[in-house]
């Protein structure tokens, strides 16, 4: 090879270095290929940012529509509306109850995930599957159970004890796995700089909760500001029992529209609370080095004092729910048996559930996609939209898809389609976060090997960026799946005449009373809903060892 | 005849220029590669090579055909252009066959082509393992085989040796360079490691602020760099200010034979390029021989850096010198330093 320059071509490593002059090549002698395309600036294709519009539009709707709903109320009216002791009942019952109930669950989520992480407690295992079991029993199943057992446990306290058993799994969880996953050499520097166990905890461990807490905090709130069954069966209004009966009783949907933007305002100053205090918190482990095995907290004599606690914690949240559902299945069945409308609602319940999966991963993907992928102004718009039915509550969405079908398509109104609109709705944050993290850990580079091993755009995500996608996409299937499977508001305000899912048909007996015939559907809810929990636990079990 | 021709492209994304009127042919067979510090513009250029961005301006041709002229392109599966990027990029979810098999037509996927390219970069057996599985230089092999599959016109390579601990490194760019030399099969080759570039390539373009500052075989740059930046970037240099008449420079080290006689007006003020092995160090015979004081010795054991202090009539002047391990100086022994070899002049 002469690696020298050629006098003709002008070419690096030419070996004609004698050639003649009329060998050199030109733009004017090469063929030009025939397949070209024009040049396209770096940018999301057309299919991507057309689901990701399509997602950002339906994430808007219900605002919109709840905007104009309201609109139709007079000032004067609106003043009137808001200005009711009843409203300021419900304020104080709401935030009261929230701010009661997520102190309760952070302080007996972090006690319990301290419990099972970092003492030598016997069952370390099972008291970790039995303090995760609680959050596959919806809120109304499990206030269902005590209000069937203890009917007289009604208002604030039985509010209060149903909703602190059902959530602190939310806390317990992230603040479980950041006690595992922390190094164990930050407390022994801490306890080398002469601090006792107890300001180690103070000063070292508690930052580090700071983070699981608040989350888990934000998603109690949330969860409160929008849970309807569960105070309804409780009689204890809140803004969600009290938009929804507004509803219910003279189809005033410009009265519930006012509450419902109150609704709102709420859950976006709990959203905004949570960034503002989690401010630029970021706790990463500096350097390198193998971690070392952490030496759990000898409990001796106070092991049993630990136990009763957990075991008390197990009775009120697993216990009770279950036992009651035991209960009244088996006093069901000796009296009314519905196994036929139990089978219809189980099917109907699967197949929206299906449906609901399948259409919100489809448009979580295109904006996740976006969101990951081609970062940009509108790209940053669309994702946001996205997040924007996290501060709407399952009957503020059903609410203004009323309001939707009703003014602007009739003829979706009380269609399966527009139930699931309002699934996908509801869940599409949900989904996003299952797949983003994952998308984001796919270098793109995969596809571009794949684009110049002759694969078309299509083909090379399509053969690359899907299956390594699997578990993501997999993962928001399931959650949404299990979500609309326990959705009971949006599922009573919007379904078709006729269309019974687990929920509503529980939701019809328990409402009635019939405890014995409301006890199956729960049950089956139940069943559905371990599953996710059982893969929660396995994820917990997967960090840190 | 070019394999690969780039001729005037330029690439800015939003107001940054990243690249302006780069010029370079490399002829087919060619293993080339293109040398510069991060953030030079050389994996963009390799990005547009292989298609997966659209050049401004200017032309590339690959092949005879020209794939982007600046308003079309041709989009990257239609290029024949085998990528293999930084650390390999192998597709997780696949086993090694697999990998190898992806740009292959379904057909050929299960046939002897497979087995071929698994012979070729010596990873019989291995067939079955995912990418996980495999060591950092059996990955940097699986992709190469990826790459060379569909029997590309050139194939690029994006510093695939930059994750490899240094031993490894050196063994895997002699198999790629001896298995892309046996296939004949043209290569670009980015990097910002000096060895890398002179120890591999054939023919070796500086790439500088988004310009190819110097093309060169890797001795001619070496020895000949165009400026003083270039000199340093390929390895260190002694530069001295020198009068350049004809054949010879007046230095401080004496009168240097110039290995390429100046062009120009004879004599005038210029510098040259000593490198460090070009200067020969001997113990002084008495204290009145010596003409210069060790300041600082590196030993490596089969060479030595050694920093000096020469007195020269005028003054004195630091300079660099590499002895044999055996011939290293002690610090602060009188030694005689002089030049044993022609100099290169700017």
């Amino acid at each position: 090879m002469a690696a020298a320059r050629c006098a003709s071509c002008r070419t690096w490593g030419c070996s004609e270095s004698d050639g003649t002059g009329d060998a050199a090549v030109s733009a004017a002698t090469v063929p030009v290929v025939g397949r070209w395309r024009r040049a396209r600036r770096r940018g999301a294709p057309s299919g991507v940012l057309i689901g990701g519009l399509v997602a950002a539009a339906l994430s808007l709707v219900p605002i919109v529509f709840l905007v104009i709903e309201a609109r139709g109320v007079s000032l004067d009216e609106a003043q009137r509306l808001l200005a009711r002791p009843r409203v300021a009942d419900l304020l104080v019952n709401t935030i009261g109850l929230i701010l009661a109930s997520t102190a309760l669950c952070a302080a007996i989520g972090v006690a319990a995930a301290w419990c099972v992480e970092r003492t030598d407690i016997p069952f370390r295992r099972a008291w970790m599957v039995a303090l995760v079991l609680p959050i596959a029993i919806p809120e109304f199943v499990s206030s269902f159970g005590w209000v069937s057992f203890f009917p007289s446990m009604r208002g604030f306290w039985g509010a209060l004890l149903v909703t602190v058993v059902a959530y602190f799994p939310f806390v317990f969880l992230p603040a479980a796995a950041v006690l595992r996953g922390t190094d164990p050499a930050l407390e022994e520097t801490a306890r080398g700089l002469g601090l006792n166990a107890w300001s180690t905890f103070w000063r070292v461990t508690a930052p580090q909760l700071r983070l699981p807490v608040l989350g888990g905090g934000l998603i109690i709130a949330l969860h409160l500001l929008a849970e309807y069954g569960a105070f309804a069966q409780l009689r204890f209004p809140t803004f969600a029992t009290e938009i929804y009966a507004q509803y219910q009783l003279g189809f005033d949907g410009a009265g519930a529209a006012v509450l419902a933007l109150v609704l709102v305002g709420l859950s976006l100053l709990l959203l905004l609370g949570e960034v503002v205090a989690r401010g630029r918190a970021h706790y990463a482990r500096v350097g390198g080095g193998a971690r070392r095995a952490r030496v759990p907290v000898k409990l001796g004599r106070r092991a049993p004092l630990l136990l009763a606690g957990l075991g008390g914690l197990t009775v009120l949240s697993l216990g009770v729910p279950l036992a009651a559902l035991a209960y009244w299945v088996s006093q069901g069945s000796s009296s009314t048996l519905p196994s036929s409308s139990l089978l219809g609602a189980t099917a109907t319940t699967l197949e929206l559930s299906l449906i609901a999966a399948l259409v919100t991963v489809m448009l979580a993907l295109p904006v996740a996609l976006l969101g990951v992928r081609y970062r940009g102004p509108l790209s940053s718009i669309i994702e946001r939209s996205t997040y924007v039915p996290r501060a709407l509550p399952g009957v503020v969405i059903g609410l203004a898809l009323v309001s939707f079908s009703i003014r602007s398509a009739h003829g979706l109104y009380q269609t399966t389609a527009l139930l699931v609109v309002a699934y996908t709705i509801l869940f599409l944050p949900l989904a996003l976060i299952a797949i983003r993290g994952p998308l984001a850990q796919i270098t793109p580079r995969m596809e571009d090997v794949a684009r110049s091993l002759g694969a078309g755009p299509l083909r090379a995500f399509g053969r690359t960026t899907l299956p390594l996608l699997r578990t993501g996409l997999g993962a928001g299937a399931g959650l949404v799946f299990v979500s609309t499977v326990t959705e009971l508001t949006g599922t009573l305000l919007l379904r078709p005449t006729g269309t019974e899912t687990l929920a509503t048909r529980f939701w019809t007996y328990a409402s009635s009373l019939s405890y014995g015939g409301a006890a199956p559907y729960a049950a089956v809810m139940v069943a559905i809903s371990a599953l996710p929990a059982y893969v929660l636990i396995r994820r917990l079990d997967a960090t840190g060892s | 005849m070019s394999a690969l021709g780039i001729r005037a492209v330029s690439k800015a994304y939003g107001p940054v220029s990243v690249l302006r009127g780069i010029d370079l042919d490399i002829a087919s067979g060619t293993f080339a590669a293109i040398l510069g510090v991060s953030g030079c513009g050389k994996s963009t250029l390799l990005r547009l090579l292989a298609g997966f961005d659209p050049i401004d301006a200017g032309e590339i041709e690959i092949g005879g055909t020209i794939v982007d002229d600046g308003a079309r392109c041709v989009p990257p599966n239609r290029r024949r252009v085998g990528y293999v990027p930084q650390e390999g990029a192998l597709f997780p979810h696949l086993d090694v066959r697999a990998n190898i098999a992806f740009g292959l037509p379904r057909s050929q996927r299960r046939g002897s082509r497979v087995e071929e390219l698994i012979e070729l970069v010596g990873l019989e057996g291995m067939g079955r393992r995912r990418p996980h599985e495999l060591s950092g230089g059996q990955q940097q092999r699986v992709a190469l085989a990826r790459a060379l599959a569909t029997k590309p016109d050139v194939v690029l390579l994006d510093e695939p040796f930059s994750a490899l601990d240094p031993e490894l490194r050196t063994s895997m760019r002699a198999e790629v360079r001896d298995t892309l030399k046996a296939l004949g099969t043209t290569a670009l080759l980015v990097t910002h490691d000096q060895d890398e570039a002179l120890s591999c390539a054939d023919v070796v373009a500086i790439l500088r602020d988004g310009a190819i500052s110097q093309v060169g075989r890797p001795r001619e740059l070496y020895l000949a760099p165009c400026d003083v930046d270039i000199a340093r970037f390929l390895g260190e240099a002694n530069v001295l200010p020198a009068v350049l008449d004809c054949e010879h420079a007046q230095t401080q080290l004496g009168a240097l034979r110039l290995r390429v006689p100046p062009t120009g007006a004879t004599p005038r003020d210029g510098l040259v390029v000593l490198r460090p092995e070009e200067l020969r160090i001997a113990a002084a015979n008495g204290s009145g021989s010596s003409n210069a004081l060790v300041t600082a010795v590196e030993y490596y054991g089969h060479d030595a850096r050694v920093e000096l202090i020469y007195k020269h009539p005028g003054g004195q002047v630091a300079l660099i010198a590499r002895t044999t391990g055996s011939d290293a100086p002690q610090v602060g022994e009188h030694v005689v330093c002089s030049a044993c070899s022609s100099a290169h002049a700017l």
